[in-house]
């Protein structure tokens, strides 16, 4: 009998010096042709997406779609897409690191950089869906003020919300720092000009290295993954109490946090499988982003979407067995309505149907295939939050304020920019902080003894 | 002046395994002051050098415990005192719907303020007067560096150094 042979977290036999080399690199080196490239279309994305933005808050949110009795509409939908985007990363980060699964030191920096940056493009959605983001970006916090004693209302799930996606933010940046000082440090002392050396020195904070540091170091570590843990657990479950706090029929279910997290996670997978697959094609990452990485990846995407394909039939089951007609109606539209129900099949072909392949190790090793997945599974994932949140506001108790909701040209390109500004921030990442984690992959590959005489 | 005397002396090593062999010899040693550079965390670093396990977790429940009251305080004393909302009658001190943003507080006020304590107070950073020994040991090198407090000690620590196979021996101004 052999033994099942575990592959290597890092492929090539690597030295310390040769990882350093190897995520350096980009950093060093003058940008590609393919980065530049990229770079512009994002950034001329993101630009369009903030003028459309621009002139929607100068003339009105009418410019949007949003409509009697659909109010929540694009924005509230792709805020919370982008918030769940972000759920992935400080899964690989927090949670599999309190689980001991080594292989998320290959992906965990640029995991984390995807929420933050997901969050970035969450923040901005409620905040042009107010129609006055100069009051509320301080407004939605309570704050001392001279309005009479005035606060606000901490019995809503919209401040709770305020507060989960504020505490996410704060937490992952901190998280993403901490992680990154070391690294920091690393490009410090490879830098070769003086300027370079000044702007990574005060980042690195004067870190050497020291082992009474480090011991510090990693028990922080620990704290900060054992707190996000329960954090991003609560962020999307209080992104759901939006919905689920309320007695619209669709939304007032209990299933509503479990189910968002699942969904969260889903889509942060599919976005990280996006993204790496791209980084480590064009910054020459294959040896640490292995397939093996990929490969688990795959299994968390089939695991989720399978948890949210099962949410979709109890959601379904409960609304039936509830025995209220409103439920039943609102789910027997979504399924088999006239209105919407082209958003429900998109769905559900996305979310439950593409990753089943998954389930072979051919599928879970295709560049190919699981590139085109997870882009169908985040566009499957948007719809699910469009049908949540669209379908039940347009048909609810009374069929005389019925109304069918368009998305209007504005917001599929505000939607557009968004994608702009995560690439582009992405992008920057890419070009100036090391997108592996040097110090944590030097832990888990065999120490080497060669090259010891070089200093 | 009387810091302008003290040394540092440091050894290097290229693999973890030989690192911890001397750190383990140079703590029995009793030195005032020595440290290890390693490019990452050592996994058995802290027994080698006779390290204490962080105190960090301390802290870190006192700083949640300062989110909880006050977050605790902000949604109690707002709602019950400071601005008693009457929505339908229910009641001010709603504290089941107050514990998504107590709890937010918790965490908040536990993670930035341990990060921030690890950084400043634990590790005494941002410091950037302190001698890097070399750039190498961000990357592939690990140091060994033993604080003397007189020009004399330096040659029997270097030897001592030597005893222990340390590599590119060389001493520092300035203390660690």
């Amino acid at each position: 009998m052999s033994r099942l042979e575990e592959e290597p977290l890092v492929e090539g036999g690597k030295t310390y010096r040769q990882v350093t080399d190897d995520v350096c690199r980009p950093l060093e080196s003058f940008p590609t042709k393919k980065w530049y490239v990229a770079f512009t279309a994002a950034s001329l994305l993101m630009l369009f997406g903030f003028s459309l933005i621009g002139y929607m808050i100068a003339t009105g949110t009418g410019q949007s779609g949003i409509r009697n009795p659909v109010n929540w509409g694009m924005m509230i939908i792709t805020f919370v897409f982008w918030v769940g985007i972000g759920h992935a990363g400080t899964l690989i980060s927090a949670i599999l690191f309190l689980f001991r699964q080594k292989w998320r030191t290959g992906i965990n920096r640029s995991a984390e950089a995807m929420t933050i940056f997901a969050v970035i493009c969450a923040g901005i959605f409620p905040l042009i869906h107010t129609g006055r983001p100069w009051y509320s970006a301080y407004w939605l916090f309570p704050y001392p003020n001279q309005m009479g004693p005035l606060w606000v209302n901490f019995r809503s799930p919209l401040v709770w919300d305020v507060f989960a996606v504020s505490t996410y933010f704060t937490i992952s940046l901190v998280f993403w720092y901490t992680g990154l000082v070391p690294d920091i440090a690393t490009v410090r002392d490879r830098a070769k000009n003086w300027f370079r050396k000044k702007i990574y020195g005060v980042l690195a904070l004067g870190w050497r290295g020291s082992s009474r540091g480090w011991s510090h170091y990693e028990v922080c570590y620990m704290i900060l993954a054992g707190i996000a843990t329960p954090l991003v657990l609560s962020v999307h479950s209080v992104v759901s109490f939006d919905f689920a706090v309320g007695i619209i029929p669709g939304w007032h279910t209990t299933i509503f946090p479990p189910y968002f997290v699942a969904g969260a996670i889903f889509s942060g997978f599919a976005m990280v499988v996006t993204l790496l697959v791209i980084a480590r094609e064009v910054f020459g990452l294959k040896e640490y982003i292995t397939m093996q990485h990929l490969d688990n990846m795959n299994k968390v995407i089939l695991a989720t979407g399978s948890l949210v394909g099962l949410a979709y039939g109890t959601e379904f089951f409960i609304a039936w067995y509830s025995g209220v007609p409103y439920e039943r109606f609102i789910f027997m539209q979504r399924a088999f309505g006239d209105y919407y129900q082209w958003a429900y099949l998109t769905m559900i072909t996305c979310n439950v149907l593409i990753p089943q392949p998954f389930w072979f190790k051919k599928a879970r090793r295709s560049i190919w295939w699981m590139f085109t997945a997870s882009i169908f599974v985040n566009i499957g994932m948007w719809f699910e939050r469009f049908v949540i949140v669209v379908t039940s506001l347009a048909q609810d108790f009374l069929p005389s304020s019925w109304g069918y909701f368009r998305l209007s040209p504005w917001d599929i390109g505000v939607l557009a920019g968004s994608f702009g500004l995560f690439f582009t921030l992405f992008l920057l990442f890419c070009r100036f902080l090391p997108t592996v984690s040097i110090g944590e992959v030097k832990a888990v590959i065999p120490t080497k003894k060669e090259g010891a005489h070089h200093g | 002046m009387a810091n302008t005397s003290k040394r540092c002396v440091v050894g290097y090593y290229f693999d973890t395994h030989s690192i911890m062999e001397a750190a383990s010899k140079v703590r029995d040693r009793q030195f005032k002051n020595f440290d290890t550079f390693t490019p990452f965390a050592v996994h058995g670093m802290d027994e080698a050098m006779g390290l204490k396990r962080s105190w960090l977790p301390y802290m870190a429940f006192l700083f949640g415990c300062m989110g909880l009251v006050g977050g605790a305080f902000l949604t109690i004393w707002t709602h019950l005192y400071n601005w008693p909302l009457n929505v339908g009658g229910k009641p001010l001190l709603a504290l089941p719907a107050y514990i998504p943003v107590i709890f937010e507080t918790t965490i908040l006020l536990c993670g930035v303020l341990t990060t921030v304590f690890m950084f400043t107070v634990l590790l005494g950073l941002p410091n950037f007067k302190k001698p890097i020994f070399h750039p190498d040991i961000t990357s592939d090198r690990f140091a060994l560096a033993i604080e003397v407090d007189r020009v004399e000690e330096v040659e029997p620590v270097k030897s001592f150094l030597r005893e222990l196979h340390a590599q590119d021996i060389h001493d520092v101004e300035g203390s660690l």
